[in-house]
């Protein structure tokens, strides 16, 4: 084999490299043979060096990662499907930044995730909010129906009774107007011992919290007392201790006490403004 | 010699070729054929692999004789691959020599 044939073989069977690369290997092996040339071998002496082109050739690919087999079977106009190493390091890089991307992007949805819980509680707070406003206004609007009501009513009566002058009618509202009046006053009666007993009940509750508070105070005295003592070497660790869980209970209960009385002074002032419009 | 050992050692022989001064593609191929019998056509597919994975930085330099040449330098990442290559090999060769004999001895 002469060296045009050895270059045209190599050349047809590493055809799916590069055309750069395919050059450049062509191009040393040339090289390689000139200068077998010239140190006096014959041309097919130094291509004979290099043993069969097909075993070359496979060797030449595997350098490059690629399949001999495949290069067999893409011989010709193939598909330039070689991998050099620099090749998959572009690869390795395009992955990593596929990573970044993604990690970025799951950041991403997971703050927009926290965004859209906090609007949607800061929404449904709103709403809340909102509603017991509505509440609210529809209940004062109620009351305000009921009074209107109330003076509709006592209005239709004392025209009816203008107008149509009959001795039964006149009874029969006049004894309609008595029980309302009687009705009225029950009312206001029973308004009034509601109030007083919530009354009661929410002094008799404050004592009671405020009791409870002085005695937390006294007992948290008690309690710095022992614990001096306890300090000094006094055997008081177990009264210490119960001096404490007291102190806690008490400071508990008193806590109950003016949350609940804080709480009940919302509906107080509501009952006070109930009896003051019936009134 | 068997192909396969030549095949491992080979690239030891070209990067320490190489690391002693920077030669061209010839030049490296009569090196390394002083040192063991091989094929030449190999050498060149190895240089190239050797270049794509970055341990070889090739230049070309006019010659007196013919056309420019290409030479192959060791870069500091072919220094280490080296480094790594003859621990490996002088580990082999000592866990290989040490089973021989024992073999031998017993």
């Amino acid at each position: 084999m002469d060296k045009k044939t050895f270059i045209a073989e190599l050349e047809r069977s590493l055809s799916v490299l590069q055309e750069e690369e395919l050059r450049d290997i062509v191009g040393e092996y040339e090289q390689h043979i000139d200068m077998k040339v010239q140190s006096g071998l014959t041309e097919e002496e130094a291509i004979a060096d290099f043993g069969s082109v097909k075993e070359l050739t496979a060797e030449i690919l595997e350098a490059y990662h690629v399949r001999a087999d495949f290069a067999s079977a893409a011989e010709g106009k193939a598909e330039k499907k070689w991998e050099l190493p620099f090749a998959k390091s572009g690869k390795t890089k395009d992955a990593a930044a596929q990573q970044t991307k993604e990690r970025l992007t799951t950041i991403k949805q997971r703050i927009t995730g926290w965004l859209k819980r906090a609007g949607a509680w800061f929404l449904g707070a709103m709403k809340l909010w909102d509603t017991q406003e509505m509440r609210e206004k529809i209940l004062h609007r109620d009351e305000a129906k009921h009074t209107d009501e109330f003076s509709y009513e006592g209005k239709a009566g004392n025209v009816a009774r203008s107008e149509t002058h009959g001795c039964f009618t006149s009874v029969q509202r006049a004894a309609e107007q008595c029980t309302a009046v009687l009705m009225e006053i029950l009312r206001f009666c029973w308004r009034g011992a509601l109030w007083c007993v919530r009354i009661g009940w929410n002094l008799c509750w404050i004592g009671f919290s405020c009791f409870c508070g002085a005695m937390g105070l006294f007992c948290l005295f008690g309690l710095g007392t022992l614990v001096v003592l306890l300090t000094q070497g006094y055997p008081l660790a177990g009264v210490t201790i119960g001096c404490l869980g007291l102190n806690l209970c008490l400071f508990s209960i008193a806590g109950l006490g003016m949350t609940l009385l804080w709480k009940k002074k919302k509906k107080e002032i509501e009952t006070v403004q109930e009896v003051k419009a019936d009134a | 010699m068997n192909a396969q050992f030549k095949k491992g050692v080979l690239e030891l022989i070209v990067l320490e070729s190489v690391r002693q001064k920077d030669m061209y593609g010839y030049e490296l191929v009569e090196e390394v054929s002083k040192v063991v019998d091989v094929n030449e056509g190999t050498i060149y597919p190895l240089l190239k692999r050797l270049t794509n994975e970055h341990y070889f930085e090739t230049y070309l330099r006019e010659s007196t004789e013919g056309p420019p040449r290409k030479y192959y330098h060791l870069t500091a990442a072919g220094v280490l691959y080296r480094d790594s290559l003859e621990a490996e090999w002088s580990q082999l060769t000592e866990q290989v020599g040490r089973f021989l004999k024992e073999c031998r001895n017993g």
